[in-house]
């Protein structure tokens, strides 16, 4: 019987709006409204959402809600092996907003990442589209799970090679292009796990949108490490205040879901 | 803050202890690698009293704060209890996998990484990537969204042969401002009275000619007869000194005035200026000028 805590954390950095979602099943009563810290399923399994709208002010907000909604009410819904669970929760989710825009045209453009992640007995399975980092905490170090569909890593590949330098790639504006979102298109990539994770004591599994990018992975890397004896809440809550205090003049939305195992005590 | 005000007798003593430590890592010399950032940790011993079995939270104690934290970059980390017995380990051989069967982040993450497309097989090409992502492309019909990675080298390699397809775009968005779709539009002529009042005719860059026949370039085409067919009048924008003249055509027997002038050769004109042709009133609104002109936008970066 696996037993799961979590945290979300979320800041709206430098803009007027936020257009990330993040839910966490199950919730308080409404499977879908918003989770508070504490839920436990019915056989210890967790599910939590996170996703990135994009499209402007409207229409980012409305796709990240939409996705991360219909992709729970998909998930939960459904029985069978969690990864055809998860994929199959993308596309309902997908067709949601494909839908959507189909109804009203005026929000062609919008779209989401999404990163869902179960959490049960056997460990963490995960689809994701898009460039929300999911996060592997574990010893000190922290390692990215899922792939980035961004241009960021093609960016990195050149400066590998020597056709750009490190500090043009950085600023580069097609580092947050995406090369695969959830828009109600065909999605180009989808990234799954390959077999459930197991999770260790001490462990931390981050689900994050890319504003979180705003710190270096080492900082995360010690952010955590300093606060993983506190628990979830602790960690998702000093991620997010490191966040907002770097005061970056374009801090992207930023939010974070922080799940590991409940301290046996 | 609680965990500050908590941590800092904690922290004190621990600088000592934790000192030593740090220097002992730093002779066993290890590396970072680029792929799993690692911050350092080190067994810490029990605080006397602790008992020892306990839940790592509870055994663990209170962290640094964070702001030590910064100012001591190698600043060693406790960690909890159930870490701490390997790290002595992890740090002398590098901080590889963990001892007792439990991989490292990097390599528990490699071990369940993963990827897959929803889309047909028949669709999917391998790029250059890592052995599990597949890149994916439509058939080359020239306006299917391409695999990234080609839009980029692209991109890099030859600047202008070929544009990125990819759709989705965040943050700002590229922007084409190298072909005009038509000629641009430097002002307008709003007609306030007269046939084809609250109309409007665009101007545009050079000499314009203005008449009522559709071939002029400033067509007041909305029925006033009085007003010549052809060359009734010019309207140039000069882009070097960003100013509009207007210049009748002497040669037409109809008058034409501004602002209830009647000039005989060529006039500035000016924002909201009221040019009067046959029966019909038109008023200037200019666009560019001297706060934009056309040729500002090559030196605009995106």
């Amino acid at each position: 019987m696996s037993d799961y805590e979590y945290a979300r954390c979320a800041t709206q950095g430098a803009r007027n709006y936020q257009e990330d979602t993040a839910v966490v099943w199950p919730g308080e009563g409404d499977p879908f409204a918003p989770a508070g810290p504490a839920g436990d399923g019915h056989d210890g399994s967790i599910v939590a959402v996170l996703a990135d709208g994009m499209g402007g002010h409207a229409g980012g907000a409305l796709a990240s809600r939409m996705v991360c909604e219909n992709f729970l009410g998909a998930c939960v819904k459904r029985n069978g092996p969690v990864p055809e669970r998860l994929i199959a929760a993308l596309q309902d989710a997908n067709a949601a907003v494909a839908d959507k825009v189909a109804e009203n045209p005026m929000l062609s453009g919008m779209g989401s990442t999404l990163i869902g992640a179960r959490f049960g007995e056997d460990g963490v399975e995960w689809v994701s589209v898009g460039d929300s980092p999911l996060l592997l905490y574990r010893g000190g170090e922290i390692a990215l799970l899922n792939e980035d569909h961004s241009l960021a890593p093609e960016l990195d590949r050149l400066v590998a090679a020597g056709r750009m330098t490190e500090d043009e790639a950085r600023h580069d504006p097609r580092r947050h292009m995406l090369r695969s979102a959830v828009t109600g298109d065909e999605i180009d990539m989808v990234d799954v796990s390959r077999r459930p994770l197991k999770l260790e004591p001490g462990d931390y599994v981050i689900l994050a949108s890319d504003g979180l990018h705003t710190l270096e992975t080492s900082e995360i890397a010690r952010l955590v490490t300093a606060y993983s004896a506190e628990g979830a809440e602790a960690v998702a809550k000093a991620l997010i205040r490191e966040v907002e205090q770097m005061r970056e003049p374009h801090q992207d939305n930023a939010t974070v879901i922080a799940v590991r195992l409940k301290p046996t005590s | 803050m609680r965990e500050n005000a908590k941590a800092q007798p904690e922290a004190g003593r621990g600088h000592g202890l934790l000192g030593s430590l740090k220097d002992a890592l730093a002779a066993a010399s290890r590396e970072d690698t680029a792929v799993a950032v690692k911050a350092l940790s080190a067994p810490v011993e029990r605080a006397p009293g602790a008992v020892a079995g306990a839940a790592p939270a509870r055994a663990a104690p209170p962290p640094l704060p964070i702001e030590d934290m910064r100012q001591q970059d190698e600043t060693v980390v406790k960690m909890e209890a159930g870490m701490a017995s390997g790290a002595a380990n992890k740090s002398a051989d590098g901080m590889k996998a963990g001892d007792a069967g439990v991989p490292s982040a990097e390599e528990a993450a490699r071990a369940v990484r993963g990827s897959v497309t929803l889309k047909a097989p028949d669709r999917h090409m391998e790029a250059s990537e890592p052995p599990t992502t597949r890149v994916v492309r439509k058939p080359a019909d020239g306006r299917a969204k391409v695999a990234a990675a080609d839009a980029v080298t692209a991109r890099s390699g030859d600047e202008d042969t070929q544009e990125p397809r990819t759709q989705l775009v965040r943050g700002r968005q590229k922007l084409q401002r190298n072909d005009f779709s038509q000629d641009p539009v430097v002002g307008w002529l709003v007609v306030v009275g007269g046939p084809g009042l609250g109309a409007f005719r665009p101007i545009f860059e050079g000499n314009n000619t203005l008449g009522r026949a559709k071939s002029q370039r400033i067509s007041i085409d909305f029925g006033d007869d009085a007003i010549s067919s052809e060359e009734q009048a010019y309207i140039r924008y000069d882009s070097t000194d960003r100013s509009f003249l207007f210049v009748p055509n002497l040669a037409k027997t109809n008058v034409v005035s501004v602002n209830d002038k009647r000039p005989t050769g060529a006039v500035e004109l000016a924002h909201m200026d009221v040019i009067t042709v046959g029966r019909t009133q038109l008023v200037f609104v200019p666009f560019c000028g001297a706060d934009f002109d056309w040729a500002e936008l090559a030196e605009v970066k995106d």
